[in-house]
């Protein structure tokens, strides 16, 4: 691809929704992510020079985009707005009781601490192994498989007790 | 590979099983059920993290990003014009600073005596008495012999007051400028197709010789430094330089 626009737009198109699931996620808030997505692409407008390969392009946007929800959010907020995209009809859910689990987990998410939470989105939404979630985040692999357990423990607890999938799975060697 | 590690293993990368955990998979049976939940769980999970997207998310970026682009070429225009305003605002301040501010000392002198040429025609002889009288709103008296006056007066070089006299010498006319406010570093020579002179400097300011190629301004020199005093030899000092009737005095 020849020109910077089209190289722009490209990567607008490609990287747009995935930044956006993760920004809505990482700030619990649908309202900001579009505005924080539209200024994490003025700013890698403004870097694109220092891109220099295709395949690190969705990290690298995710970086900036995690500093940016840093630079704004550098206070901790109140904790009075949740995601808000629970409608059980826009799920694809194929039951009533898997769909009941997927809301069970959005309401888990939204309730994890951002230490958890967003090792997690990384390993879920951007296919990230925990050496490069690590490096992001700026902490030992160890910490994150760590915080990725307790994670995932947290959310099928919270699945269990409300009834869905269940976890005892029967006795360990 | 025991199933604490195989679950543990599976709850911190999931879609990655090892030689050693498929085996272990196949082994035990309890770990076979925890990982068909597993990934049952992460389906879900995968589905859950999925929130909706506003339609026409990519576009609405690039619009934006395109409006604030224009936005942002405004403001840069305006800085630019400003900038190309302020630059010319200071070129034009230069330029008016050039054009205005005095050319060289000597040029002045030279410009000043072709100017009032008239004066070095006079042939009348003016008392020493006479000269002062001339001299004292610039608190200078004359104490001494400078030969034959013609010619006596106040003018102003360069804006700042100073005296005009125009003495009798060997080959002709010779001007003395007495510049109390000029001071220079050292002596100027001056040279033009008509004139030769000298330009002194004194305590508070300079004196200027000119006349003919050819004249022996050395001496007329000597006998204007021995003759030139600061400070009225007769009266008050006259404040601000002025005479006391407020106007400039000449003789001729």
């Amino acid at each position: 691809m020849d020109s910077r626009p089209a190289q722009f737009e490209a990567l607008v198109r490609a990287h747009a929704s995935g930044l956006y699931r993760y920004s809505a996620w990482l700030g619990n808030n649908k309202e900001d992510a579009e505005d924080l997505v539209q200024e994490t692409f003025m700013r890698a407008w403004k870097a694109m020079d220092s891109l220099r390969d295709a395949r690190a392009a969705r990290g690298w946007l995710m970086t900036i985009l995690r500093r940016e929800h840093a630079r704004r959010f550098e206070r901790p907020r109140a904790e009075d707005r949740r995601l808000d995209d629970l409608d059980p009809q826009r799920l694809e859910s194929s039951t009533d009781a898997d769909r009941v689990d997927v809301l069970t987990l959005r309401q888990g998410l939204a309730a994890l601490s951002t230490d958890y939470r967003e090792p997690l989105l990384l390993q879920v939404l951007g296919g990230y192994s925990c050496e490069e979630i690590g490096v992001m985040l700026g902490v030992k692999p160890g910490a994150v498989m760590t915080r990725l357990s307790r994670a995932r423990q947290k959310l099928r607890k919270r699945l269990g007790s409300a009834g869905g999938f269940a976890w005892k799975a029967g006795g360990s060697r | 590979m025991n199933c604490v590690a195989f679950r543990r293993a599976l709850d911190t990368a999931p879609g990655t099983l090892s030689p050693e955990m498929l085996s272990h998979r196949r082994e035990c049976a309890s770990c076979e059920t925890f990982a068909r939940r597993q990934e049952a769980f992460e389906r879900r999970l995968a589905e859950a993290v999925r929130i909706d997207v506003p339609e026409e998310l990519a576009s609405h970026v690039l619009l934006a990003h395109s409006l604030r682009l224009k936005a942002d070429r405004r403001v840069r225009r305006r800085r630019l014009l400003f900038v190309s305003l302020a630059a010319g605002v200071v070129l034009g301040l230069a330029a008016s600073w050039l054009a205005l501010r005095p050319g060289p000392l000597d040029g002045e002198v030279v410009a000043h005596i072709e100017k009032e040429a008239s004066h070095l025609v006079q042939r009348r002889e003016l008392s020493p008495a006479q000269v002062n009288e001339v001299l004292a709103p610039l608190d200078i008296t004359v104490a001494g012999d400078l030969g034959t006056v013609h010619y006596a007066g106040t003018c102003r070089i360069r804006k700042r007051l100073g005296a005009h006299l125009v003495l009798s010498g060997e080959k002709g006319p010779v001007t003395v400028l007495i510049l109390p406010g000029e001071r220079v570093a050292g002596r100027i020579p001056i040279v033009s197709p008509r004139l030769r002179g000298i330009i002194v400097p004194m305590e508070r300011g300079s004196i200027a010789i000119v006349g003919e190629p050819g004249e022996a301004l050395d001496a007329v020199e000597s006998r204007i430094l021995r003759a030139v005093r600061r400070g009225a030899r007769d009266g008050p000092h006259v404040a601000g330089g002025r005479h006391p009737g407020g106007r400039e005095r000449r003789y001729a």
